[in-house]
């Protein structure tokens, strides 16, 4: 006798194990092995990678608002095959939506759900829900913007539940809005309370499924059997092979699984669930006013009672397809209501273009977030970071508090609403040319309070006495004092040609601006030519127009309407900083 | 039962044998990779020098614990200022020397006493230059670099920080 079998001999006689693995591997299969029967095996592989794929996960998630984002991006871009077991966890998820379905529609079409083995569908209509609350709560633990806003909707749907929706929701939330507590939640939702859930009524089914076998086709020849081992354990492992192959594919060729921006409820996004519940969202949106809860909870529960009750209803012993097709009908129509609504959804998204131009935006952020992140996530998380960040800052404080009146680039108003100069381009040459030659142009100051204040020095004043003595000021001058601005704003001195044109300038234009703090007329109302453009000059302007370091303190008169308003009432002295910055490089285009 | 039954059933086995093994090691190995990440590529931390203390804080012949606080980077975290640990600093006229607080045997923190340093925890015994004189502890306490830079009442103690495995008899250095 060899050493092995030994071995197993005192195992086997203190543990009984040889009797209870030829129980379970010599399981008669009646009408012999089948592939349609792999499903169940297969959805225990899936159960199974995403097990080990989330145990692994765990090992780096860290549930918080601060840190739950980061934890995510670290895994996946600071680990070594962290990448991999992300996206093989989320491809994971989806494949096994894809096969619960198939296990669904193969259990239904060979009448498995019929005396006696109605307990046994009941518990496999709790694995599809359990599997569906894992969809659901996973899709969060990232805690970027897709998972939140997707997910916000979803517990906004339970909170219109009748009488229980805003207990059930604050419950679900751990609170009245979205946060640490929530993904707190989730997380023990989706880690310890579902994986639980899941084993128990897994158990359950399986000892059921032994109890009464398997359920052989209506037309099968029965007095062939093949045990479960090795012949039908080989076909279902042909499938969850294939089953980890789409996986590993898919995990491969998109790198691990997306990761959109750190959730950030001040933000604006596309918000679309996965996109196995398309077909519910896509719903939501025929149900308008009172009658939404028709399309977030009535239809969905009614498809829930049809699936429960469908072993009363079809209670005729045969399990021939042809006779049972009345009966699984509705089943049919829901699958085909769920890839129509699923097509229509995605329609209306292609054909969107407001949806297409934000997809195309927060999918720009994101990468823009990412590389932010490779720099180091600060301890106050990831949307401090951004925060902190100028390009994103900058557009952020631009948008919020000039974008009303001021144009730069592609922000702001257009050009006929805009009430103060066009900033695309201020500080170059060109700029400071078309306000020396036209400042009454639809994008200098043709819609502002100041149009006629400030002279063209090429077209004759509209006053016909003035026009008499005016002289037209020469291109070489002109040019002389476009280069001098524009190095003032470009903060770059040249002494000699400096010196020429500061005098040309004191001489032409002080008679209504401040250079160098000279003025020849008090209560004129041009701003400082010095340094005119320059990050200290922006700053001061931003902070408070009327400290003469700009313009003159009469520019905050309450009653000259239409001036720029002073913002250090409003910002912090580094955001102000920031925002000069930032305004000076979009505005000159990012020299 | 047909030989070619036999056969049949044989290759199924070998199947499903080997298809069990390709799925595990399949879901086993990322997840395993990840796992052992931070054993993998152990890279040698360079050691940086930090500024701890001014010289004039410092009393010749009194040791003087001083923290180490100095930018980190915890997984995801950056900080720019967090504390990474602590040294003892002793003067000597222009010079200082510097000890890890860390006692060597398992990491407890060293503590002055009156015959020079000790571990609270396992009792090793140190003298006033950090050799070992009884205990547990499987060398002497670790030294540091010091430097001091600057001039006059700026004058500063700089320290290389390093940090090194505990409970061997060999000095090794950890990232």
């Amino acid at each position: 006798m060899s050493w092995a079998s030994k071995m197993g001999d005192w195992l086997d006689a203190r543990t009984g194990y040889r009797a209870l693995l030829s129980h379970a591997l010599d399981e008669p299969v009646p009408g012999g092995a089948r592939w349609a029967y792999i499903w169940g095996s297969v959805l225990v592989g899936c159960i199974t990678l995403q097990a080990v794929t989330g145990w692994a996960m765990m090992a780096y998630y860290a549930p918080s608002a601060t840190t739950a984002w980061a934890s995510v991006e670290h895994l996946t871009y600071g680990v070594s095959g962290g990448w991999l077991v992300r996206g093989m966890h989320h491809f994971g998820a989806q494949a096994m939506i894809v096969v619960v379905a198939f296990h669904l529609a193969q259990v239904a079409i060979f009448g498995a759900y019929k005396a006696p083995r109605e307990v046994n569908w009941w518990l496999g209509l709790g694995l599809l829900g359990i599997t569906l609350g894992f969809s659901l709560t996973g899709y969060l633990l990232p805690w970027d913007q897709k998972g939140y806003w997707a997910t916000r909707v979803a517990t906004n749907i339970a909170g219109t539940t009748p009488v229980l929706g805003k207990a059930i929701q604050q419950v679900l939330q751990g609170g009245a809005e979205y946060g640490s507590l929530t993904l707190t939640r989730f997380y023990a939702l989706h880690v310890g309370v579902l994986p639980a859930l899941l084993l128990a009524l897994l158990v359950g089914h399986l000892v059921l499924f032994r109890r009464h076998g398997v359920t052989p086709g209506a037309s099968a020849d029965v007095s062939k059997v093949d045990r479960f081992y090795p012949t039908q354990l080989a076909k279902d492992l042909g499938g969850i092979l294939l089953m980890l192959l789409v996986v590993a594919v898919l995990a491969y060729r998109e790198h691990g699984a997306p990761l959109d921006c750190p959730a950030d409820p001040a933000s604006d996004y596309p918000a679309r669930p996965e996109w196995y519940f398309l077909s519910l969202f896509q719903l939501l949106k025929y149900f308008e006013g009172r009658l939404e809860v028709v399309g977030s909870l009535v239809i969905p529960a009614v498809a829930g009672a049809y699936m429960a009750l469908l072993p009363f209803w079809d209670r005729a012993p045969s399990r021939a397809l042809r006779r049972r097709i009345p009966y699984l009908l509705p089943l049919a129509a829901m699958g085909v209501a769920v890839v129509g609504l699923t097509a229509l959804s995605v329609r209306a998204d292609k054909r969107d273009e407001a949806f297409q131009k934000a997809r195309g935006t927060a999918t720009k952020r994101s990468v823009a977030c990412l590389d932010l992140a490779r720099k180091g996530i600060p301890p106050d998380g990831p949307l401090a970071m951004i925060r902190r960040d100028p390009e994103t800052r900058g557009a952020a404080l631009f948008q919020e508090n000039c974008a009303t009146c001021h144009r730069l680039n592609d922000m702001g108003p257009a050009v006929d609403k805009a009430t103060a100069p066009d900033l695309t381009g201020w500080g170059t040459t060109e700029w400071v040319m078309s306000m020396l030659e036209d400042p009454d142009a639809p994008h200098r100051f043709g819609h502002t309070p100041y149009k006629g204040e400030m002279l063209s020095l090429v077209k004759p004043p509209s006053d016909p006495k003035a026009a008499k003595t005016f002289k037209p000021m020469s291109e070489a001058d002109r040019r002389a004092i476009t280069a001098f601005l524009a190095a003032e704003a470009a903060e770059v001195k040249d002494p000699q040609h400096d010196a020429q044109a500061a005098k040309m300038i004191s001489q032409r234009c002080t008679s209504c601006h401040l250079f160098r703090g000279q003025t020849d007329d008090d209560d004129s109302s041009g701003p400082e030519l010095a340094g005119w453009g320059s990050l200290a000059w922006t700053r001061a302007q931003i902070a408070n127009p009327g400290t003469n370091a700009t313009y003159r303190p009469s520019a905050m008169d309450p009653n000259s309407k239409g001036h720029m308003p002073r913002f250090d009432d409003k910002l912090e002295p580094e955001d102000v900083n920031l925002l000069a910055g930032w305004v000076r490089k979009k505005a000159r285009g990012d020299k | 039962m047909a030989d070619g039954d036999g056969d049949r059933r044989s290759v199924l086995k070998t199947i499903v044998v080997g298809g069990s093994a390709i799925f595990g090691a399949g879901v086993a190995a990322p997840a395993v990779q990840v796992a052992i990440a931070p054993a993998m590529g152990n890279r040698q931390a360079e050691g940086r020098w930090i500024k701890v203390a001014r010289l004039s804080d410092l009393k010749d012949g009194e040791p003087r614990r001083v923290p180490i606080i100095a930018e980190m980077v915890d997984a995801w975290t950056k900080y720019n200022r967090e504390n990474l640990g602590a040294v003892w600093l002793m003067k000597n006229r222009d010079e200082v020397h510097a000890l890890s607080v860390t006692c060597p045997h398992l990491g407890c923190g060293v503590e002055k006493t009156n015959t020079g340093f000790g571990c609270p925890c396992h009792t090793s015994a140190f003298d006033a230059a950090g050799k070992r004189l009884s205990g547990p502890a499987p060398r002497d306490m670790d030294s540091l670099e010091a430097r001091v830079i600057g001039d006059g009442s700026e004058r500063s103690v700089e320290v290389r920080f390093k940090k090194f495995r505990q409970g061997v008899p060999e000095r090794e250095e950890i990232g």
